[in-house]
């Protein structure tokens, strides 16, 4: 899977599971605020890309995300190993 | 049977008359199985049937038996969990004082000190409840 491809994906279960329009789902947007994301909403967060990729991102794993574009560059480095 | 309710009673925080688990019958780190009898007297029990709310904490309460067991097991003191959130709850039907409910739980997974799980519960092949549930482990 390319990273246009798990761009794709990962808009449609974004916008899916947090209901929330893909178009704002931008990489220079922030993640947590475009989500709505608090504590809780992270595992949910967790489940779906277990889910939709079949691995597993951990509370490191989150330390340096802030836009989109961040969390695009960690799948992508995740679904390379 | 793996641990008796009296044996639950000194691993869950809850004490009588808020205690909604028996005897824990199955600990694995990713399954958990306890049974419950509903008796007269319970806090939780409306019109002779058990609530939707006892439902739920029965639950809880398994996964505090089941953690806390597990954690025994591993060497370790059982830790205090929350409940952070409820969703995806299907209600069915109430259990009636005097019947006897198994409830299975299934970890989903588990991000820093928060384990979601899928807790189902049933009175013989009857499903009760059905609700995803986020524990948060204090401390």
């Amino acid at each position: 899977m390319n990273r246009e491809e798990i761009i794709a994906k990962t808009k449609e279960f974004l916008s899916e599971e947090f209901e929330v329009d893909s178009a704002l789902i931008l990489p220079e947007n922030n993640l947590q605020e475009t989500l709505d994301l608090d504590s809780l909403d992270y595992v949910d967060l967790v489940v779906v890309i277990e889910d939709s990729f079949g691995f597993k991102v951990t509370g490191e794993d989150f330390k340096d995300i802030v836009t989109f574009n961040d969390f695009f560059d960690l799948l992508e480095n995740k679904f390379k190993k | 049977m793996i641990l008796e309710s009296n044996k639950v009673l000194e691993i869950i925080p809850q004490k009588a008359p808020f205690v909604m688990v028996d005897n824990l019958l199955q600990a694995e780190e990713t399954e958990l199985t306890s049974d419950f009898t509903i008796e007269k007297d319970n806090v939780l029990c409306e019109n002779g049937a058990f609530s939707t709310p006892g439902l739920m904490e029965n639950i809880a309460q398994t996964c505090a038996a089941g953690f806390g067991y597990l954690a025994q097991k591993n060497g370790a003191e059982p830790q205090v969990g929350f409940i952070g959130s409820i969703t995806r709850m299907k209600a069915y039907k109430k259990p009636s004082i005097g019947e006897t409910i198994i409830t299975n739980i299934k970890v989903v997974t588990t991000f820093e000190n928060i384990t979601m799980v899928k807790g189902e519960s049933f009175l013989g092949d009857e499903k009760l409840l059905e609700c995803e549930m986020k524990i948060v482990i204090a401390g």
